[in-house]
């Protein structure tokens, strides 16, 4: 494979972790400020929602209480074009419905009101919001009983003080409409005029526990991004003290074959986040991608044989250069996944990868378009 | 035993005390004057010797007898070296300093023995016993509470000290000069200081020559040894203990899902540049028997660590320019714990390290104008 493909490989890594991270500020934002406010209230990290012939899968969902809740979905900048704009308003429209969300006592509950938040990035948000409202309001077919309330994000990358920032796009109209919510913040006071368009902040230190507790988000992620997940994290649950004992002799150089199956290895990783739903397509793809580096082989049947090892001292053909970019290609995990397969994956396995992404495109119960860009 | 040789007559009493011992040490270390005796402390929260008689099954050329005396273990190690064939033989005693989860292990038999037998049994161990280690600070600190302790009026002359480089290579040496004067060098000049031999004087008489160092081993040349063990000694233990309570019972719960956050706080902005959080992935690159994933590099980092010796691993973030936050998971052992810090403070910079609560934010922290 190309460099560019590895470019590509390494791209798509970085937009999934900063889904990941986006997911998970609101996890935290909305957990710290509402859930001692509400019994029930409860952040769906992973919301499958029940729309009839459909299921629809957001980024996430808030139930509040009886009377409020948000459905969250993460978009790439909208497209220029007014047919790309109109597909990805149909796509929206979908969550424009009563929709039962996830409460902390485990059952679903149409909300009174509720809302659908879409969260952008890029500095083209104005146009954009300008653009849905012009849209909104001239198209009988998006008719919104729910408010659509435009969010862009920044990542604001002062070195001190580093943290994503989350404004509302004024240009589309539409606002929170948790007034009625018995909560001292709400939303469309801090995000809305009366509270004079306040910036809703992520910082590291806010976001973190939940971005390792749930290391996912509600979206396929890249083969790689899963791979360096069940490396660190789940495959060493299969070892037992005797293969520790030899990995702590050859300084984890020693390959030891870990068997898994699909269906043992998707309820580890929904174990390892706690009432996580990870969809078995994920996990196939993480080792149809693990297959493509050479570091792991389908045994039928589901079952897969994972080449475990350390890579300590992998070095590559690459391992010419000096400084920083020799540690990432050396010595990082991802890196280390995404050169191998680069330079193993066969033209059949490289096929089967595409198909997951065709897939994941088709895919009817997906209501919204990739990840994107987060340019 | 323990090569204190005939003069401590040890071996005559089959169970012989620590006290016995602490006289044998003093009529050896008189009548041998350029010899010392070397401890080793490490960090164990059950009796460690279970582990050390299992090394028993699981290396065929080695042997470890074990003998209760009490108050202390002795060890009996012999083991060949499988690369050039020969054989190290010695004993060690080891005991556990009272209501802590430290125990030291000493022996007088010389720096090969120290290294390749006791030293031996203790890695082949990990990570059930872990090595720990103290800070510059707390290589200071125990010195002026050992100043405090013994004499008013004694002082404490370092013979030689050696400091390494936070980031970069190469060794500083410092001799004879006061022992707050190294410190303050060496922390004025970047450095950590690695390893110390003193001389606590009174007067002209010199009542304690012994070194600590940062990585568990101290070691006894000459003087009281009552000295020694009643005070330098104890309180080197307790900064061993105090990282044992830090690092110690801090996994996710498989119960509860719930994490336990480490912070360790510098006292300078470590952290104000990419190249900064270069250097921490390069740190945590370089620990041994270990591998790195990077998840986001900057402004901000996350790093995943994974520990080959037992499946360890955990998340290490930086959330501001002062502060690193380690995460462990479901597997989070003492010995990753230790060993991770460890390769922080001495790469990056030295400073307290202190447990985080899980912290509670209002909206007041996440919204702004």
């Amino acid at each position: 494979m190309s460099s560019d493909s590895r470019e590509e490989l390494l791209k798509e890594f970085s937009v999934y972790d900063k889904a990941v991270d986006i997911v998970s500020c609101w996890e935290a934002s909305m957990n710290y400020i509402y859930a001692e406010e509400f019994d029930r209230f409860y952040f769906d990290r992973f919301p499958s929602l029940d729309a009839g012939e459909k299921t629809l899968t957001p980024d996430f969902t808030v139930f509040f209480d009886d009377s409020y809740g948000l459905i969250g979905e993460i978009k790439r900048t909208f497209p220029n074009e007014r047919k790309a704009i109109l597909s990805e308003l149909e796509q929206i429209v979908n969550y424009d419905d009563d929709l039962g969300l996830k409460h902390a006592e485990g059952g679903y509950t149409v909300p009174e009101t509720c809302d659908i938040v879409i969260i952008i990035g890029g500095s083209s948000a104005p146009q954009i919001g300008t653009r849905l409202q012009r849209i909104i309001s001239e198209e009988d077919k998006f008719d919104f009983t729910s408010n659509p309330v435009l969010i862009r994000y920044h990542f604001n990358q002062d070195a001190l003080r580093s943290r994503y920032e989350f404004q509302r796009v004024t240009q589309l109209e539409f606002e929170f409409r948790d007034n009625d919510l018995d909560a001292e913040d709400s939303l469309s006071y801090v995000l809305g005029e009366e509270g004079e368009y306040q910036t809703l902040r992520g910082y590291p230190k806010h976001f973190s526990p939940f971005k390792v507790q749930k290391p996912i988000c509600n979206d396929a992620p890249p083969g790689p991004y899963l791979a360096t997940f069940l490396w660190h994290k789940i495959f060493p649950e299969y070892l037992n003290d005797d293969q520790y004992e030899i990995w702590q002799a050859t300084n984890g150089q020693k390959e030891i074959p870990v068997d898994v199956s699909l269906d043992d290895l998707t309820e580890k990783v929904n174990q390892y986040m706690h009432n996580g739903t990870v969809r078995q397509v994920w996990i196939r793809r993480a080792l149809d991608f693990l297959c493509g580096a050479d570091l792991a082989e389908e045994e039928g049947d589901d079952e897969y044989s994972i080449r475990f090892m350390g890579f300590v001292q992998d070095v590559g053909e690459e391992n010419i250069q000096e400084g920083s970019q020799e540690l990432d290609q050396t010595r990082e995990l991802a890196n280390i996944f995404i050169r191998r397969y680069c330079e193993s994956v066969t033209e059949e396995e490289e096929a089967r990868m595409e198909d997951y992404e065709e897939e994941e495109e088709d895919d009817d119960s997906t209501e919204q378009s990739g990840l994107g860009d987060f340019s | 035993m323990y090569g204190l040789g005939e003069s401590s007559d040890l071996g005559a009493y089959s169970d012989c005390s620590l006290s016995q011992i602490r006289r044998g040490i003093e009529s050896y270390l008189k009548e041998n004057p350029r010899s010392s005796v070397s401890f080793k402390s490490i960090v164990a929260h059950e009796n460690p010797i279970q582990q050390f008689e299992f090394l028993n099954t699981r290396f065929n050329k080695a042997s470890v007898e074990i003998v209760d005396h009490g108050d202390h273990y002795e060890v009996d190690v012999t083991r060949k070296i499988k690369r050039s064939g020969r054989t190290v033989s010695g004993s060690f005693a080891i005991f556990n300093h009272e209501d802590t989860q430290v125990w030291t292990a000493f022996t007088a038999q010389g720096a090969d023995f120290f290294e390749r037998g006791l030293g031996w049994v203790i890695s082949k161990c990990e990570p059930h016993i872990s090595e720990f280690y103290a800070t510059s600070r707390d290589l200071e600190t125990v010195l002026d509470l050992f100043s405090e302790a013994v004499d008013y009026n004694s002082k404490i002359i370092v013979t030689q000290a050696v400091a390494y480089s936070h980031r970069e290579e190469g060794e500083i040496s410092y001799k004879t000069r006061p022992y707050p004067e190294v410190f303050r060098a060496a922390r004025e000049g970047g450095n950590y200081v690695d390893s110390v031999l003193f001389k606590s004087m009174s007067e002209s008489e010199v009542n304690l020559e012994a070194t600590i160092t940062r990585d568990g081993t101290t070691k006894l040349s000459s003087g009281n040894v009552e000295l020694f063990f009643n005070y330098l000694l104890e309180d080197y233990v307790g900064f061993g203990q105090e990282k044992a309570e830090l690092f110690t019972d801090k996994e996710r719960s498989r119960d509860t899902g719930d994490i336990q956050e480490i912070e360790v706080k510098f006292a300078n902005p470590v952290f104000q540049s990419t190249k900064d959080n270069e250097d921490l992935i390069e740190a945590l690159a370089d620990l041994s028997r270990s591998s790195v994933t990077v998840y986001h590099k900057n402004p901000y980092a996350h790093i995943s660590v994974l520990d080959f010796n037992d499946g360890s691993s955990c998340d290490v973030f930086v959330t501001d320019s002062k502060t690193v936050k380690i995460v462990p998971s479901y597997r989070g052992s003492t010995n990753f714990l230790m060993r991770i810090s460890d390769k922080l403070y001495k790469d990056l910079d030295e400073s307290a390290v202190e447990l985080k609560e899980q912290a509670s934010y209002g909206v007041e922290d996440f919204v702004g104008g």
